[in-house]
């Protein structure tokens, strides 16, 4: 039903329809005419296929180096799953505590917000020198991308999770208080809901950081996975094999954002979920 | 004395009690750092206060150059990722077609873990040279005696590590322009059509600005993360900037220096990240800036 | 501008050549698409305007009252009849832009803008489209003017989340004066206010019509405001909407606080509010 004075955009006067179709369309269109003009582009301007690598070079690449990136995959995933796991529940678990308590979290608050502000990434060397020093022999530099994905992960889901349990109106604020309600009960029937939102938001940024975290690790300290392959790259300058890394990494990650997406939409029914994430 | 009848003062009290919860957790800070570092007692584990700043002092100059470097790279990264952002934004926000024909591969490049990214940049630039702007002498030869100029260059360049920090920096600022441009509220819509507003007007004078809360908040995050891209591009190209030195620290296991060196990237980026924001409130119309 | 002169100009109503705003046999179907369900807004509107009246639309929530205004402002298009503005159909070319303000029930002030440049913004616009022509002094003295007027004297400068709620309402008003349109439609302009705000600005908008002589197409859900602005009261019925009353109000002008409290006045808000007890 037309509503008074829609536009889909600007004041145009020829506007495609917004219908899903349409939509979905222009996405395909969108995804082939940019491989077609990537496919042959570089080859109209002449440029080296060694540098600029076509799709279906990228392709043959990948075919090549299939089975050694499929066991590079294993470690970084799971260092960087690790990392976001820990930094889900534990982003819950402190939110919920320094919630409950006004005077502790006004106190903490600007080191939360000072320590996500500066570059934490620039710490991988330090956490990488520390784990060398653990004594447990089985543990070995690998730990240290582990607790990267964490260290990079935590603080903006973190912070997430402290907004969203924060947001409650003033009016629901003093329905609570009228009720006598404990900061338990407050935290489980309000503002855990509440959070929702909020910590998924959180959980599609967290999950790209832990991947930050765990591929910046494998970077510096040269231990087995997907980052330290594409690192490899260089050396060769083989910009195929980078890219191919990058694709099958986007595509992983991609993944991981789009079910965390569905399963926001299918949990949280009062408010619109978006792939990107919600409104500041 | 009565601040009440001196504007000046009374502002200027207001803004150093503005400071001091910052100046108290920085104070705090030290203390922990230092209470630490006592604890452990062992400076191969946890460099202590006086240890670090020592090894600071010792390589000053190269700390300097380096410092300077990075931020350097960082200004062109976060210019580059403003200026695209912003220009790609509005583009895309008011052409539909162009809008649903990017959006899967938008989507797909913001869920990159950007680091694999970063060996294509390098490689790119490695392979074609950079593209120099501009050349100058950093500080640090006028601030260190035995820092011949030629040491202290600095340029401004688009190269691989800039532009990776760019693509790192880009994501919030385009993405809010869009948003922004796209919450125009009915009402300016319909005051648009009454007034017969074209649709460069309606950009124009109605929905960039209504963009601008959203950019100027985004630009916070593009200011944090165009240093993180430059960051994690010099810890794999190699020798650049304070990112290699903190590696380089790492592989001689110099702790102090390691230590040292952190800590001159968290106060360079916090200042770097207030002179952005001061940038913004000075730009934008009042109200504008959280 | 008084009611004696409206009575003056020629009985029959139907002569669109006479009057300002005029309906012809206006529908409005919504969602004529097949496969949607079409929603009847208005039905066979007839409707003149004289130059220089103050009628007042009333009805129900969605009854189509904003349909109607949006249709005399040429946001919308009728699915048949016509709608003209000084003999001019508005949806044609013809139409003159400057002929036309409308103002709407939330301020339209733009945030990042002055006062004085929001009240400069429809003439900016206009100019550059050529609808208006005069240099942009006289419009700056003429803003000066009405800020004067409308009682914003000396906040110009001010920005409008610096004023309150009213005031910007003043500001949304003084847009739609700038270019001196001949007629003003009104969507609930003071439907966001608080009751004696709304008082306040019901008595300057009426002086601002007795020094302008404009026709104005006022909407609003306060049957009392209706009575106690308009020369005629036109009340819709809920969907679909059509015409089921048309309420000559001969209240003598200038209208007063006291005129509230008159016998007449009682009578008329009588009249009006038992429209709505039969369609409860």
């Amino acid at each position: 039903m037309e509503k008074i004075g829609e536009r889909t955009s600007g004041v145009g006067r020829i506007t495609p329809a917004n219908t899903k179709r349409t939509r979905w369309t222009l996405s395909v269109i969108g995804v082939v005419s940019w491989l077609l003009l990537w496919q042959f582009v570089p080859r109209l301007l002449g440029l080296q296929a060694r540098y600029f690598p076509t799709p279906v070079d990228v392709y043959d690449e990948l075919a090549r180096i299939w089975e050694p990136v499929l066991k590079a995959i294993p470690p970084t995933l799971q260092a960087a799953i690790v990392g976001f796991l820990l930094s889900l529940v534990l982003s819950i678990a402190i939110g919920a505590i320094l919630v409950s308590n006004e005077a502790i979290l006004e106190a903490l608050m600007p080191f939360i917000v000072g320590v996500n502000t500066v570059p934490r990434i620039a710490m991988t060397p330090l956490i990488i020198y520390w784990v060398g020093f653990i004594p447990v022999t089985w543990i070995d530099l690998w730990l240290a991308n582990y607790v990267m994905a964490l260290w990079v992960a935590f603080f903006p889901m973190l912070i997430a999770a402290i907004d969203g349990f924060r947001d409650i109106d003033e009016d629901t604020k003093n329905m609570l208080e009228v009720y006598g309600a404990t900061e338990w009960q407050a935290f489980k029937y309000v503002r855990f809901k509440n959070g929702l939102p909020f910590i998924f938001d959180g959980m599609k940024i967290g999950f790209i950081l832990a991947m930050v975290g765990a591929v910046v690790g494998e970077f510096v300290s040269n231990t087995f996975g997907v980052g330290s392959m594409a690192a490899s790259a260089i050396s060769r300058t083989s910009v195929s094999r980078a890219i191919s890394i990058v694709l099958v990494l986007g595509f992983i990650s991609a993944t991981v954002v789009f079910v965390i997406y569905v399963a926001e939409s299918r949990l949280i029914f009062w408010r619109d979920s978006s792939v990107m994430g919600g409104e500041p | 004395m009565s601040f009440a009848s001196n504007p000046r003062l009374a502002r200027l009290e207001q803004w150093v009690r503005k400071r001091i919860p910052t100046v108290i957790a920085g104070i705090a800070f030290l203390v922990l750092w230092e209470g630490l570092a006592r604890v452990i007692g062992s400076n191969r584990i946890f460099a202590s206060l006086e240890y670090t700043w020592s090894s600071l002092l010792e390589q000053q100059d190269t700390v300097f150059i380096r410092i300077t470097e990075t931020f350097t790279s960082v200004v062109v990264a976060f210019v580059l990722a403003s200026i695209f952002g912003i220009l790609l934004g509005v583009l895309i926000a008011e052409i539909f077609t162009f809008r649903q024909m990017s959006m899967p591969l938008v989507i797909f490049g913001y869920s990159i873990p950007h680091p694999v990214l970063a060996p294509v940049f390098v490689i790119w630039f490695l392979v074609f040279g950079d593209v120099v702007l501009l050349t100058f002498t950093g500080p640090s030869a006028y601030l260190f005696g035995d820092v011949a100029a030629n040491q202290a260059q600095q340029s401004f360049a688009i190269n691989g590590v800039t532009t990776f920090g760019a693509w790192v920096g880009f994501f919030p600022v385009f993405i809010s322009t869009i948003t922004g441009m796209n919450s125009l509220e009915e009402r300016y819509r319909h005051l648009g059509q009454v007034l017969g507003a074209t649709r460069w007007q309606m950009v124009k004078y109605f929905r960039f600005y209504r963009a601008l809360p959203n950019i100027a908040s985004s630009l916070k995050s593009t200011a944090q993360l165009s240093i993180v891209g430059v960051i994690v591009a010099e810890f794999v190209a190699s020798g650049a900037g304070i990112g290699y030195q903190i590696v380089l620290a790492w592989k001689t296991a110099e702790l102090g220096y390691m230590f040292g060196v952190i800590t001159v990237i968290m106060v360079g980026s916090y200042v770097f990240f207030q002179m952005v924001v001061w940038i913004i409130k000075k730009l934008t119309p009042p109200g504008t800036v959280s | 501008m008084s009611s004696e002169t409206a009575t003056e100009t020629p009985a029959d109503a139907t002569t669109s050549g006479d009057s300002m705003i005029s309906f012809s046999g206006v529908d409005k179907i919504y969602g004529t698409d097949a496969a949607e369900e079409s929603v009847h807004a208005l039905t066979d509107v007839d409707l003149d305007v004289e130059p220089g009246e103050f009628v007042s639309v009333v009805g129900p929530s969605g009854c189509g009252k904003t349909t109607l205004l949006h249709m005399a402002a040429g946001i919308l298009e009728p699915t048949n009849g016509s709608v003209k503005i000084d003999g001019v159909d508005v949806n044609g070319p013809e139409h003159e832009r400057n002929k036309l303000g409308l103002v709407f029930q939330h301020p339209v002030a733009l945030q990042w803008r002055t006062v004085r440049k929001n009240v400069m913004l429809p003439v900016q616009i206009l100019k550059e489209n050529g609808e208006i022509e005069g240099d942009m002094d006289h419009y700056r003295e003429r803003a000066e003017d009405l800020l004067s007027l409308v009682g914003l004297e000396g906040f110009g400068d001010s920005y409008p989340n610096e004023l309150s709620g009213g005031m910007q309402q003043r500001v949304t008003i003084t847009q739609s004066l700038i270019y001196e349109p001949s007629v003003l439609l009104m969507d609930e302009p003071f439907g966001s206010l608080d009751a004696m705000t709304k008082d306040e600005l019901n008595l300057e908008l009426l002086r601002i019509w007795n020094e302008t002589e404009k026709t104005i197409l006022f909407i609003t859900h306060d049957l009392d405001e209706a009575v106690f602005l308009s020369d005629r009261v036109i009340v819709l019925s809920p969907r679909p909407g059509e015409i089921v009353d048309d309420i000559e109000i001969d209240l003598p002008r200038p209208r007063t606080e006291d005129t509230r409290g008159s016998e007449r006045f009682i009578e008329l808000s009588a009249e009006i509010h038992r429209h709505f007890k039969s369609h409860v």
